[in-house]
């Protein structure tokens, strides 16, 4: 299916805050509770619309275990946005926010736009971290913030979609270079040929025609 | 070498040998031991070998009529041989080492198979508690205390799900309709990426068969075969190690058996101790992740996961400094559906201390290291993809990273993961590096396929979805046997990745030890950490045996000390004058050197002291010996490397020719696009691809140089 951009999306968090099952209800629309440990790193995608312009979401889920630290820093690059996820009943999860903020500024483009999001908002019972304090966490941070429901698929949308909605914003007012893949974005395979933006695509071609890389 | 009764199931051989260290040597029961499970295995056989593609087709009934076949035929070898070919693998272990109630076991496990959850899981859980036996002194004792252990930790609080309740929350799985369920593959899969339907071909049953008597009578001789005839070793592990047999050859391959034989009563030490909650935490979150369309991981609680407990948490306790990582996990579990807790808990040690040390250390150092020599291998294997990854700046741990710690569980399909695992128990991480160059060759290796990857993106959704076809079993294998990627190689990139790294990283922050190259390196250690004790006129008289023989004779002097050893038992003296000569290996019986009461009389000590320096003198004769044929063994490495590299270049020239050829028609059908390229190219255009020739080739010659 054709595009008219790509983003490339990162979801990062502890492990168990429920990471790989956000991507599966955002990209299947189910919830599973049986599956495979994340190790390294999974994808999804979807397209969504934004403005009348279709989007392609390609989302990186990585591992949430501290030792995959290290390797978890070498998918940042080229990430355009990033989904910060904790557990709302274990406080631990929203402890370590800090150092993956950290983590994520340091590791990516300025301009990345991360939202911060409080996973599994169905089990109120065991609420752990008040919804005032992830709001305050991200204010501080200047984050976007949202408690969701991969279970109940409560603002599960609305958390991907209002992310893609930023960078498309910030694209409009000229803050990404769209030409340069490393800040997670590309244009759609159309819009190569249609818009100005073709000559540069043109450029990079003939860059891979002398160097024979079979590419194009 | 303790491991006389040899070839009778994994279980009751562990159980019988753990009080005495040796009945016999090595060589000493021959005729008893393949016989007794050759039986088993050969009465079990008929009706085994035609039912796999029988019981995946027609489901539950077929199933439980092999096992009870076996369970007919006798009581031991065949039952595990028939389990674990109609996929009751994980259920076999604690049915021969039990005996009737072990049968039983088995049987109720096929059970489970069926819409019966309430009593198929206690009796799961009975079976698992009885699983806990025989490897532990204590078989009966030794359950409830483990199981309320478990229970203390709030795994089993209210977690324990039926089966059927699992099952219907995999129903929202669209692989899975009502029907599915109810049955699995050969391999005990419900559904899920992993579950292979009946599409494999299976061996016809007299081979089947001719191959379980071969392993046997390997196993009779195991020290014989490894250190004499490793190379047939290592063919007949290519070629797959039957399944009734797997296990028990994983743990010779690995040495498993032998640490655990050594360390009797140790897993069961470990379980007791209390563990940090940090780690306990971690592992009791991941264990409903591990193979979740498995039938032994399937139910919440049940026995697979119980274990998987078990034996992640005794690692962190017996690591404390490396802990538990993620990826360790997977491992486990697929010893788990072979073996025991016990037998998979020192094969999971072996795993991650010999084959790949610091794979699973904090800051998996390892696995980055291991990604820059593969990329570095990958110019060699396929110089194609290897640019366009570089081009795309894509890291390789961005795809190789599960890859390489999961030994590809998570990636192959079953029947491919299984022959994998059985290359890489003889022949070690090589093993992994082939697998992973043969994948990205055939998913990256022509410009046709880099056609549709003309982004990072799609680059990698196509590394994530690998083609099917490089994946079939005999595909793959025979691929990743021509691959000339030899130990000494990755040795070498080893090296030179290690001073690249430490000129632009700094130095690596954890440092774990050599990294042993399968069965025969490990063999190998184990020899010279616990050298031959008497003299050695056996060991020297025992020429290199063929022409070939340097490697033969390196391990020629095995079988006498081994003998000695099982007979002798661990004998300080010795062992101290053993820690003497290699100070930096830590000798495992180390501690039972004796203490030197204080009244001893000099005179003694003298004595002891002069025999001792005889035998050092003997020893250190040995020890030169050994390097001689050591230098023998790397000089004929070298020389067989030297073919291969002849070979690769010849390949190599095939694909640059393939290469221009392409390049051609490229030009060409740049010409037919009309751009106005043309005179340029007629200036260059012979010498570009000549160029990119030449470049590569230049490499090539500095690789070579490598040799």
């Amino acid at each position: 299916m054709t595009y008219a951009y790509l983003f490339k999306y990162i979801i990062i968090g502890d492990t168990g805050v429920g990471k790989s099952c956000l991507l599966l209800q955002f990209t299947d629309k189910r919830f599973q509770p049986v599956h495979d440990l994340t190790i390294g790193v999974e994808f999804g995608a979807r397209m969504v619309n934004i403005d009348g312009k279709q989007i392609k979401l390609q989302i990186w889920d990585t591992a949430g275990q501290e030792s995959f630290r290290s390797i978890t820093r070498s998918y940042y690059r080229g990430a355009a946005g990033a989904l910060l996820v904790y557990d709302i009943t274990r406080r631990e999860t929203f402890n370590h926010l800090t150092s993956w903020l950290e983590d994520a500024r340091q590791h990516s483009s300025s301009n990345m736009v991360i939202m911060l999001i409080g996973n599994k908002s169905d089990l109120e019972s065991r609420r752990d971290v008040k919804r005032e304090e992830g709001e305050a966490f991200a204010r501080e941070h200047g984050l976007i913030f949202m408690e969701t429901s991969a279970k109940t698929a409560c603002n599960v949308e609305e958390a991907f979609i209002n992310t893609a909605k930023e960078i498309y914003r910030k694209i409009q007012q000229g803050l990404f270079d769209v030409h340069n893949e490393a800040n997670g974005i590309k244009i759609g395979p159309q819009q190569c040929i249609s818009t100005s933006v073709g000559s540069s695509a043109s450029q990079r071609n003939s860059g891979d025609v002398e160097s024979n890389s079979g590419c194009c | 070498m303790a491991r006389a009764p040899g070839a009778d199931s994994p279980k009751t051989e562990e159980a019988r040998t753990s009080p005495i260290p040796g009945p016999g040597t090595p060589t000493g029961t021959p005729t008893r031991t393949p016989s007794r499970t050759a039986s088993g295995a050969l009465t079990a056989k008929p009706p085994l070998a035609p039912k796999p593609g029988t019981t995946v087709a027609s489901g539950v009934t077929a199933r439980v009529a092999a096992v009870t076949a076996g369970q007919v035929t006798s009581g031991h070898g065949a039952a595990a041989a028939t389990s674990a070919s109609t996929g009751q693998a994980p259920e076999n272990p604690p049915g021969p080492g039990t005996g009737p109630p072990g049968t039983c076991e088995a049987l109720v496990a096929v059970v489970t198979v069926t819409p019966a959850p309430e009593p198929a899981e206690n009796s799961q859980d009975l079976g698992s508690t009885s699983s806990l036996g025989p490897g532990i002194s204590g078989p009966r004792g030794q359950a409830p205390d483990t199981l309320s252990y478990l229970d203390s930790v709030s795994l089993m609080s209210g977690t324990l799900e039926s089966l059927a309740d699992d099952v219907s929350s995999m129903g929202s799985d669209s692989e899975i309709n009502g029907l599915a369920l109810r049955k699995t593959d050969k391999y005990g899969f419900l559904g899920g990426s992993q579950y292979s339907g009946s599409l494999e071909s299976s061996i016809p049953v007299d081979v089947a068969r001719q191959r379980e008597l071969k392993w046997l009578e390997m196993f009779s001789n195991w020290d014989k075969w490894l250190s004499r005839r490793f190379q047939k070793v290592k063919l007949r592990c290519r070629k797959g190690i039957p399944s009734s047999l797997r296990a028990k050859a994983w743990q010779y391959l690995s040495n498993s058996k032998e640490l655990l034989e050594q360390n009797s009563g140790k897993f069961e030490e470990l379980e007791r101790a209390p563990g940090d909650p940090k780690w306990l935490d971690v592992i009791e979150k991941d264990l409903h992740r591990q193979f979740p369309f498995h039938e032994m991981f399937a139910a919440r609680g049940g026995h697979g996961q119980q274990d998987l407990y078990r034996i992640l948490k005794a690692y962190t306790i017996y690591r404390p400094d490396e802990g538990y990582c993620q990826a360790q996990a997977p491992v486990a579990a697929v010893l788990l559906m072979h073996m025991p807790a016990e037998q998979a808990f020192w094969c999971l040690v072996q795993i991650c201390d010999k084959y790949l040390p610091g794979y699973y250390s904090a800051g998996l150092e390892a696995i980055q290291l291991d990604g820059e020599i593969f990329f570095a291998l990958l110019r060699r294997a396929s110089p194609l993809a290897h640019r366009h990854l570089r081009r795309q700046r894509i890291d390789p741990v961005l795809y190789m990273t599960e890859w390489f710690m999961c030994i590809f569980a998570r990636t192959l399909p079953w029947a491919s993961v299984l022959r994998v695992w059985d290359m890489f128990f003889c022949e070690g991480v090589k093993i992994i590096f082939r697998v992973a160059l043969v994948l990205l060759r055939h998913t990256l290796g022509s410009v046709e396929k880099l056609r549709s990857c003309q982004g990072m993106y799609e680059t990698m959704e196509q590394l994530r979805n690998l083609p099917q076809q490089c994946m079939q079993e005999d595909f793959l294998v025979h691929e990743v046997t021509n691959l000339p990627v030899t130990e000494a190689l990755i040795e070498r990139e080893n090296t030179a990745q290690l001073k690249k790294w430490r000129e632009t990283r700094g130095e690596l922050q954890y440092r774990p030890s050599r990294r042993l190259h399968g069965s025969r390196a490990i063999h190998e250690e184990r020899r010279r950490q616990q050298p031959p004790l008497g003299p050695s006129s056996s060991l020297l008289s025992l020429p290199g045996l063929k022409s070939r023989g340097s490697r033969a004779a390196g391990g020629a002097s095995s079988p006498p000390p081994l003998a000695r050893r099982a007979s002798v038992g661990p004998a300080p003296g010795p062992v101290v004058t053993a820690e003497g000569l290699h100070p930096s290996l830590p000798s495992p019986t180390g501690n039972s050197t004796p203490l030197g009461p204080s009244k001893e009389t000099r005179r003694q000590e003298k004595e002891r002291q002069k025999q001792e320096k005889g035998r050092d003198k003997e020893r250190q004769k040995q020890e030169k010996e050994r390097e001689k044929q050591e230098k023998e063994r790397q000089k004929w490495e070298k020389e067989q490397e030297k073919e291969q590299q002849k070979q690769e270049k010849e390949r190599q020239k095939q694909e640059k020719e393939r290469q221009k050829l392409e390049k051609e028609q490229q030009k060409q059908e740049k010409k037919a696009q009309g751009r106005k390229l043309s005179l340029r190219r007629k200036a260059d255009g012979p010498s570009a691809p000549q160029d990119g020739g030449n470049r590569s080739s230049a490499s090539e010659a500095r690789q070579d140089a490598y040799f």
